[in-house]
């Protein structure tokens, strides 16, 4: 019946728009007739669930991850205490981030870590010094996947990349984390943050100075400056405390440093040998050996003349090093002259010297003088006797120098492999090369055997 | 003047990564079994194949795409990669030794000096980046050379390119910049 029974017009049509199919008069609009309500399964299924980012609703309601990340985001802003406009930095920039396509997929476990991501860049951009470690802490979340996951964001959302916060403004942060307070520890123990910042700060940049700092993580450091600045506030009660012990007496969380704990430790080791070798120039030493354990004493003094002992210290070493060239140079002419009389002499009286190896006479370099350790004159004396003879122009750079990075010092010579014969990529190819790669008959026989009886045992 | 001019640098090329084509389909068992020095790994389905002179690995797939490395120079990796084919042919495959593409060199080069990290990366911001903590090293990107120079501070460089050529000239062009920002203590 085709007729509207309100306008009585006969423009009735069948309108699927919804998902029941309706007769609508186009001339007044009202229903017609409807269709019964599904009953069967099969109509069910024209309405399937629509996936999230498959939607195309225009004003797409916040997925329920998104908002459990943004509530992630706003905690971790108020743990570290950013100001306002900060805050709604990274909360904008996680939803950028979120509904970005390599990032709307990836699992639970990357968008939680894009969160940390999104507050660390917003971070940086307002010059806030918030270290990596810190915030990979506060999420439990593991290092590499952290830094795969910033990287990703940096070049998804085309971050400009912000300056490299300095360790000096990191520090401050730092130290307000240690409970060190008057009231919290007793006294012996007790130093105020602006104290502790100060005494930290001039060992950070002596660090900085001296190639501790380059190339590393900054906590491990950090908690080295702070720890030897609390030792030298008051060496005589502090001195006997281990690095374990100061944490647990500012009560540390346990995984401040990330994963690796012996890092701080050899940190602090670093930091007082440079301590020491600057130590022993002071006027007072007169020269004198200076023990890491007991430098704590001196660092005061130290650091107050900190310039013109890294001058003065580095001049004498450049000193002894010239003197120990000049030495092994008058030595290895001595033994050429020596050894090129011997040769003319044995070729006079028609014999056969042997191969004359003036090397072997030079003295191993450096007798470690006043009889402190220094690392440079123990590697280097490895150096000149398990070469040959290294003229000496040839000498590693680095042991012009007292203070290097750490791992420059220690130089792995690389093994010098004989220069293969030259190629051309063009050669024949002989037949007998090629037998050797591949397996006689009979090989192959008993490589199967062989493979048998290992599969049935 | 340019530094460059007076300092001879040891460019050392540590790896060289190439790719060929057999143009035949490989059985990976066969070869597992009838060559020497192989291991076959069936989980991730590929053959590895280790050739004394030179001393090259080579990955072999099934669909006859061959990847070639650890050779010392590019006439080493192509002469690597015709004895490999060579010795697919000996086993029995109808192998044809074509495009043969040298995909990526690694080279090494130790400067004479330290390098401040931070300033070098302040001072070629944005193409340089540096983050302590995923990295030591500062990574520098050449994309005209589509080369990556990374920077350590014990003035240590790796250059990676897609040969040798770029590999080089990448050297020449970071020198003047690692040049400026070596420093030793005043």
């Amino acid at each position: 019946m085709p007729s509207c029974p309100q306008c009585g017009s006969a423009n009735v049509v069948d309108d699927d728009l919804y998902s029941q199919t309706q007769r609508v008069c186009a001339d007044c609009g009202s229903i017609v007739s409807e269709g019964l309500f599904t009953t069967t399964l099969n109509d069910e299924k024209q309405s399937s669930a629509v996936p999230y980012y498959a939607s195309t609703q225009v004003t797409k309601k916040p997925c329920p991850n998104l908002i459990k990340g943004l509530v992630r985001v706003r905690a971790l802003c108020r743990i570290l205490r950013l100001r306002s406009d900060m805050e709604s930095g990274a909360v904008s920039l996680y939803e950028r981030a979120y509904s970005h396509p390599s990032f709307i997929q990836v699992s639970l476990q990357k968008k939680e870590v894009l969160g940390g991501c999104c507050v660390l860049s917003t971070c940086r951009q307002h010059n806030w010094p918030v270290a990596m470690c810190t915030i990979n802490s506060l999420l439990e979340a593991e290092p590499m996947l952290m830094g795969v996951v910033y990287q990703d964001l940096v070049k998804a959302l085309d971050l400009q990349p912000p300056p490299t916060a300095s360790l000096t403004d990191m520090l401050e942060s730092y130290c307000y984390g240690y409970k060190l307070a008057p009231g919290e520890v007793p006294d012996v123990f007790a130093e105020t943050p602006e104290q502790l910042v100060q005494r930290s700060a001039a060992l950070v940049e002596l660090a900085a100075d001296v190639w501790l700092v380059t190339g590393r993580h900054p906590l491990p450091i950090l908690m080295a400056c702070v720890y030897v600045a609390w030792q030298s506030l008051k060496p005589k009660d502090r001195m006997k405390h281990s690095l374990q012990k100061f944490c647990q007496i500012a009560r540390l969380p346990k995984d401040a440093c990330g994963a690796c704990k012996e890092t701080p430790l050899r940190r602090v080791r670093e930091l007082r040998d440079v301590l020491c070798k600057l130590g022993r120039e002071l006027p007072w030493m007169r020269g004198g050996a200076v023990e890491p354990k007991t430098v704590a004493t001196l660092v005061e003094d130290i650091l107050k003349h900190q310039k013109s002992l890294l001058l003065k210290a580095m001049r004498s070493y450049e000193e002894e090093v010239e003197q120990e060239v000049r030495e092994a140079a008058e030595s290895r002419q001595d033994d050429v002259l020596s050894s090129t009389e011997s040769l003319l002499a044995g070729q006079l009286s028609g014999r056969d010297q042997g191969p004359v190896t003036p090397a072997q006479d030079v003295p191993p370099a450096r007798q470690p003088k006043s009889g402190e350790s220094m690392l440079e004159a123990s590697g280097g004396s490895n150096k000149t006797t398990e070469e040959s003879a290294p003229p000496a122009g040839e000498e590693h750079w680095g042991r012009r120098h007292l203070f290097l990075p750490p791992c420059a010092r220690n130089v792995k010579r690389r093994r010098e492999e004989s220069p293969g014969p030259h190629v051309t990529g063009e050669e024949e190819i002989s037949d007998s090369e090629i037998e050797s790669y591949i397996r006689s008959a009979e090989e192959i026989r008993s490589y199967v055997e062989f493979q048998k009886k290992m599969t049935e045992n | 003047m340019e530094p460059s001019n007076d300092v001879a640098l040891d460019i050392i090329v540590t790896n060289v990564v190439s790719v060929f084509r057999t143009r035949c389909h490989l059985n990976l068992r066969t070869i597992g079994l009838e060559g020497n020095n192989v291991i076959y790994k069936p989980e991730v389905g590929k053959v590895l194949m280790k050739l004394r002179k030179p001393r090259i690995t080579a990955s072999i797939w099934s669909s006859g795409k061959i990847i070639c490395t650890g050779a010392t120079s590019e006439d080493e990796a192509k002469l690597g990669a015709r004895r490999l084919a060579r010795c697919l042919q000996k086993i029995g495959f109808k192998v044809r030794f074509s495009d043969f593409k040298v995909v990526n060199v690694l080279a090494v080069c130790s400067l004479p000096f330290q390098i401040r990290l931070i300033e070098f990366t302040k001072n070629n911001r944005p193409i340089a980046s540096y983050e302590p903590e995923l990295h030591p090293a500062a990574t520098y990107r050449i994309k005209t050379l589509r080369s990556t120079v990374q920077v350590f501070s014990t003035g240590s460089i790796t250059v990676t390119g897609p040969n040798v050529q770029s590999v080089a000239s990448a050297v020449e062009q970071i020198y003047p910049l690692l040049f400026e920002c070596q420093k030793t203590l005043v």
